[in-house]
């Protein structure tokens, strides 16, 4: 009798944890990018273009029957956060990380993925010293080189005599490809590198005594490896001090921020992008008309990246049938060629991307495609 | 596995709660949906105020703010000063209300006109691609950005802009002030609640937790927010990974920005934990009112059963119980009936009791009960008794003289006089027949209490007891002992009242006696008596001798009478006054009777036959053997077998047998007198004879008890007697026999009497065959016995 009066608490306890444990686990995704400050807009549209996937993804009821949800983190732009917030999303039971968005906080975290077999997909990331290498790191955008070498070819054909190169040393490993490569690409021409200058965003920066430099050095085009924001700024004080060289933007620059905070004063600027932001593919299309109507804003091409990592491991996971990161490391780069928001994306078996890089040119408040 | 029965107060107190349980849990289930609903429409409401609140108090400050800008657009378009004074203007102005961050005026050029003088350097900065310029293409009156990061603070921001005549202002809204606007309602609501501005598409403007404004994330609630703005609905939400959430939202008319304020589902409904703990201390004191309340009428119950159950068990141990009050009245119903069955079982028993260990007779306990009365002396072996042996003296002379049924009423009425005299001390107990056993439990002054009893008892006997319109005269022998003075055992006690008992009757009856020791001396010898016996006819001990009767001159020898000695080799001569008694007690007196009848035959017919004469033999019949139906053929085949005339043959009876009362006595008597046998009265004298009752029998001759003749020539009033009896024989046509002669002066005052024959040891005493021929030889030879010179 007394067995029976413990039993029936049991059993209902059991059939409440039956109920409770039947409920479907998700697969956290964790996003690492810079959100705040100066040059978080490439972090902020990243993380809004992830979370536009997820969306996405569990609209349609998950990958497997499991829906996703997307852990985001504020990694400052700063190698030591990054750290730390990977550290926190494997804590949260993130295997997956899709980030972070520059290349000078990735170095770090790398090995600490590596180590932790956590599979890092960067959206935006193209330092070179991290392709080809069979490790954790998955990048959806080509190497650094691709663009500086584009523009290295804009730059010559264009006729630049006197070059100068303003950088950000927040993000100076990517800024040291472009200057070795732009440098190493003008050597046998005409054009000549004769100023080089970096600023901290740190700093309060003198936008005139930036012009008045650069004028000094009769600097006609000018390379500026800095976020859109920075480049708007600089080209308003610029457009102000009547100092109209050609000037010359990486992909990290071309955000839609380039365009209004820098207005008019922009027109003209040549910048690469992997992406076709006039593009009138019903794809791209669609995902734009959904990404304005949930956040108001145009997608930049790191929302973009951010989206086509996010959707890449839902491929992944749902061709393997796996949530394990090697296992999906291992689908994503033996399958290699995936359908993305613009058309193919081949993925080698390093984990590294191979995109259509194109040049565009600001026209009317537009980037248009141009020809080197 | 064996069942265990389930205990009825384990059952009572498991149902007992299980009912109060279940009673609940139905009662939380009809009351918690509601109560429910009650705290949610609660919770709604409030947030909704609060909702409310932060949306009124947010749209002033921002139409504050928009007043502001379009005041500086009224100055500028009034003063129409230059652009110094209308940046010192804008300064001025902002300085009185410090809102904005940045503020721009830009021409529709798009370039940057007028600013705060501390932004000086942005005149002439290009704002044409600003959102702004593609949305006053729709007319608008004022616009208000999405979140950007301002250029002024690279924080974020939100721009307002209003179109004026020459171009449009703009301000540069930090969000922090939003932030700061939303503390006051962060700071009272914000620990339980979740406060959140966000603009139209979700994006956080106002947090507790900051990174979520700075990081310009998107609120998760956002499209729940929408839903319940366009369908005024309160949403409970939950979705994977987030816990569910209470989500009030109101819209900011200005801005079209939402506020919501959400709140845990489970905060929201807080209030039933509160009516939660008090239902469960509620419930906690109820169920230990009830658990008290039902251990105590469970326990009443249980107590209830267990006295019955005890009661049923003392009940049937022979307890006495008390009538079995209960805590119930259904008990008490049970109690009830239980009780009439007890009582009837009672009643019952007692009857039973009564025809086990009652004399139905006298209604004395009976010897069944002596069995008991022994068990309750043995528990208390301290406690002094007495015991009283009572026995009617010749009870069975009353019972053969007057029947049984007389008999019987004089112990009925004996009894009566008794039980006056009993309290609840003694027990009196019927042995049987004439024989009652008194125990008397020591009292105070306990012997000369004994003597006082004894002496009542004694005196019942005084005065004659009625019996059927009869008086009868009667005496007791009483034996008494005293325990443990005389024994250490309850039959040794009442064998040494026994006899003591005998002992009063040994010395004469009508007596009581005290037990001493020396008086088993006699019981022993008794009880040789007994022993020795049984095999003496058979062993030859038994012998006849002959006392001679004369008639009174001394002429002639009328006959004999047969009188039996008992010579045992252990005991000696034993006198026939002990064993006769004996063999009257153990029915030995039929084969002994027939034995000294057959003996006393033979003889006579010797005597007859030798000497030629017609001697009468006279034998004593007992009562017993003559209440035997067969006796006279017995007698009349011994007549035959022994071929003497039946005349010769003699019958004498005792005086006190109640022949008149016992028709075939009487019938045999008759049939041995017509057969020619005579019949006489032995003793005459002593007893209670009625003329009729010498009238009813066939009565030949008297025998007039020695006690008459002995003290015959002496003065007193039994001579006066003596000659009435001899008269009345006379008249009565009856031949008197006078026994116990002893002295010629008996046979000269027997001679002045008239008495036919004498019997006694002045003529001879009784002789064995052998002298009694030598002595008739001799009586011959001298032709007749000179009596007087005796």
């Amino acid at each position: 009798m007394k067995l029976k009066f413990c039993l029936y608490p049991l059993i209902v306890s059991l059939i409440l944890f039956s109920a409770c444990a039947s409920s479907k686990q998700t697969i956290k995704l964790g996003f690492a990018g810079g959100l705040s400050g100066s040059g978080s807009n490439l972090g902020i549209d990243g993380m809004y273009g992830a979370l536009l996937a997820v969306d996405d993804i569990n609209s349609q009821s998950g990958i497997n029957g499991q829906e996703f949800e997307l852990i985001v983190k504020n990694d400052q732009n700063n190698p030591e956060q990054a750290l730390k917030v990977d550290k926190e999303l494997i804590a949260a039971g993130c295997n997956i990380i899709i980030g972070h968005m520059i290349s000078s906080v990735a170095l770090d975290t790398v090995p600490f993925i590596n180590e932790k077999k956590v599979l890092m997909i960067s959206p935006t990331i193209a330092k070179d010293e991290l392709s080809m290498l069979d490790d954790h790191f998955i990048r959806l955008i080509p190497s650094n080189l691709t663009q500086a070498n584009l523009l290295s070819e804009t730059i010559i054909k264009l006729g630049i005599a006197n070059l100068g190169i303003l950088y950000s040393k927040n993000n100076m490993l990517f800024a040291n490809t472009f200057i070795q490569a732009i440098n190493d690409s003008v050597i046998n021409s005409k054009t000549k590198v004769v100023a080089n200058i970096g600023f901290d965003l740190n700093e309060e920066l003198n936008y005139g005594q930036l012009v008045a430099d650069f004028r000094e050095q009769k600097v006609d085009g000018l390379l500026i490896i800095a976020s859109g924001d920075i480049v708007a700024t600089f080209a308003q004080y610029s457009s102000l001090l009547s100092y109209n060289p050609k000037v010359f933007l990486p992909a990290w620059a071309m955000t839609n921020d380039l365009i209004i905070k820098g207005g008019k004063s922009v027109e003209d600027y040549y910048g690469v992008n992997y992406i076709q932001l006039d593009s009138i593919n019903p794809d791209f299309l669609s995902f734009k008309t959904k990404f304005r109507n949930k956040f108001g804003t145009e997608p930049t091409f790191s929302a973009i990246m951010a989206y086509e990592s996010v959707m890449l491991v839902a491929y992944a996971i749902k061709s393997s049938r796996s949530s394990d990161p090697m296992v999906i490391k291992k689908s994503i780069t033996k399958n290699n060629s995936y359908y993305g928001v613009f058309g193919d994306l081949i993925i080698d078996e390093y984990g590294d991307a191979t995109r259509n890089i194109n040049l565009f040119q600001i026209r009317d408040g537009k980037f248009e495609m141009v020809q080197p | 596995m064996k069942k265990r029965t389930p205990r009825l107060f384990e059952t009572l107190f498991a149902l007992g709660f299980i009912s109060i349980f279940v009673s609940l849990f139905l009662a939380w289930l009809l009351v918690s949906n509601s109560l429910t609903n009650y705290f949610i429409n609660v919770a709604v409401e409030r947030n909704l105020e609060i909702s409310n609140s932060i949306t009124a108090y947010i749209d002033d400050k921002l139409r504050e703010a928009l007043s502001q800008l379009n005041l500086i657009r009224e100055s500028i378009e009034f003063n129409k000063s230059s652009g110094s004074e209308i940046n010192d203007l804008i300064l001025q102005m902002n300085q009185i209300n410090q809102s904005f961050v940045g503020i721009e005026v830009v021409s529709f050029e798009g370039k940057v006109v007028y600013t705060l003088p501390q932004h000086s350097s942005e005149i002439g900065s290009d704002r044409s691609r600003e959102a702004y310029f593609r949305e006053f293409e729709r007319e608008m009156d004022v616009y208000w950005s999405s979140v950007q990061i301002s250029p002024y603070t690279n924080s974020n921001a939100i721009t307002i802009v209003v179109h004026s005549r020459d171009g449009f202002l703009v301000g540069n809204l930090d969000l922090k002030e939003i932030q700061e606007l939303s503390n006051v309602y962060l700071e009272i609501f914000g620990e339980h609640k979740e406060i959140t501005i966000t603009d139209r598409n979700g994006i956080y403007l106002v947090n507790k937790d900051i990174s979520l404004v700075v990081e310009r994330r998107l609120d998760p609630h956002h499209s729940m927010a929408v839903d319940i703005i366009n369908g005024d609905e309160v949403f409970l939400h939950k979705e994977s990974g987030l816990e569910t959430v209470l989500i009030t939202s109101t819209q900011i008319p200005s801005t079209g920005w939402i506020a919501s304020i959400s709140e845990p589902y489970y905060n929201a409904i807080g209030g039933i934990n509160y009516i939660i703990g008090i239902l469960i201390s509620f419930v906690t004191i109820m169920l230990l009112v009830y658990t008290l309340l039902l251990w105590r009428g469970n326990s009443k119950v249980i107590q209830d059963l267990r006295n019955f159950s005890k009661r049923l068990v003392n009940v049937s141990q022979g307890i006495e119980t008390n009538s079995g009050k209960g805590n119930f009245k259904e008990f008490e119903s049970l109690n009830e009936s239980f009780n009439v069955m007890v009582d009837k079982i009672a009643d019952r028993d007692k009857k039973l009791s009564n025809l086990a260990y009652h004399d139905a007779l006298t209604g004395f306990h009976n010897r069944a009960y002596l069995e008991e009365l022994i068990l309750s002396l043995m528990k208390s072996p301290e406690k002094e008794y007495a015991v009283i042996y009572l026995d009617l003296d010749n009870f069975s002379h009353i019972n053969d003289t007057y029947g049984h049924q007389v008999g019987d009423q004089l112990l009925i009425e004996f009894s009566k006089q008794l039980e006056l005299l009993l309290d609840e001390s003694i027990d009196i107990v019927r042995l049987g027949g004439d024989e009652f056993i008194l125990i008397i439990r020591a009292i105070a002054d306990f012997e000369k209490a004994i003597l006082d009893l004894v002496s009542k008892i004694m005196s019942i006997s005084s005065s004659p007891l009625k019996c059927n319109d009869r008086l009868i005269y009667f005496t007791m022998s009483t034996g008494i002992s005293f325990y443990p003075n005389d024994g250490n055992e309850f039959w040794t006690i009442l064998r040494n009242a026994d006899t003591a008992m005998y002992q009063a009757k040994a010395v004469g009856k009508n007596t009581s006696s005290y037990f001493t020791q020396d008086m088993n001396a006699y019981i022993e010898r008794r009880l040789l008596m007994e022993q020795h016996l049984r095999p003496a006819i058979k062993n030859g001990e038994f012998k006849l001798e002959f006392q001679p009767q004369f008639s009174i001159d001394g002429n002639i020898i009328r006959g004999f009478e047969a009188l039996v000695r008992w010579d045992n080799p252990t005991l000696g001569r034993v006198s026939p006054v002990d064993f006769i008694a004996i063999t009257e007690e153990n029915k030995m007196i039929i084969p002994l009777g027939r034995w000294i009848m057959k003996q006393a035959c033979e003889s006579i017919k010797i005597l007859n036959d030798r000497y030629d004469m017609q001697f009468v033999m006279a034998i004593n019949v007992s009562p017993l053997e003559l209440k035997e139906a067969t006796f006279a053929d017995s007698v009349i085949e011994i007549i035959n077998e022994t071929n003497i005339q039946p005349h010769w043959l003699e019958i004498e009876i005792t005086e006190n047998m109640s022949i008149d009362k016992y028709l075939s006595l009487k019938i045999t008597l008759e049939k041995l007198h017509q057969y020619g046998v005579s019949i006489s009265i032995d003793d005459f004298g002593t007893g209670y004879s009625s003329l009729a009752y010498l009238q009813n029998i066939p009565l030949d001759i008297l025998k007039i008890d020695r006690t008459f003749i002995t003290h015959l020539g002496e003065a007193n009033d039994q001579n006066l007697m003596t000659e009435t009896i001899f008269l009345m024989a006379k008249k009565l046509g009856l031949m008197t026999i006078a026994e116990g002669v002893e002295t010629a002066q008996h046979i000269n005052f027997l001679k002045d009497l008239e008495c036919d024959f004498v019997q006694g040891f002045l003529m001879s005493k009784p002789l064995r065959m052998d002298n009694l021929i030598i002595f008739i030889d001799e009586y011959f030879n001298n032709k007749k016995l000179k009596i007087d010179d005796v």
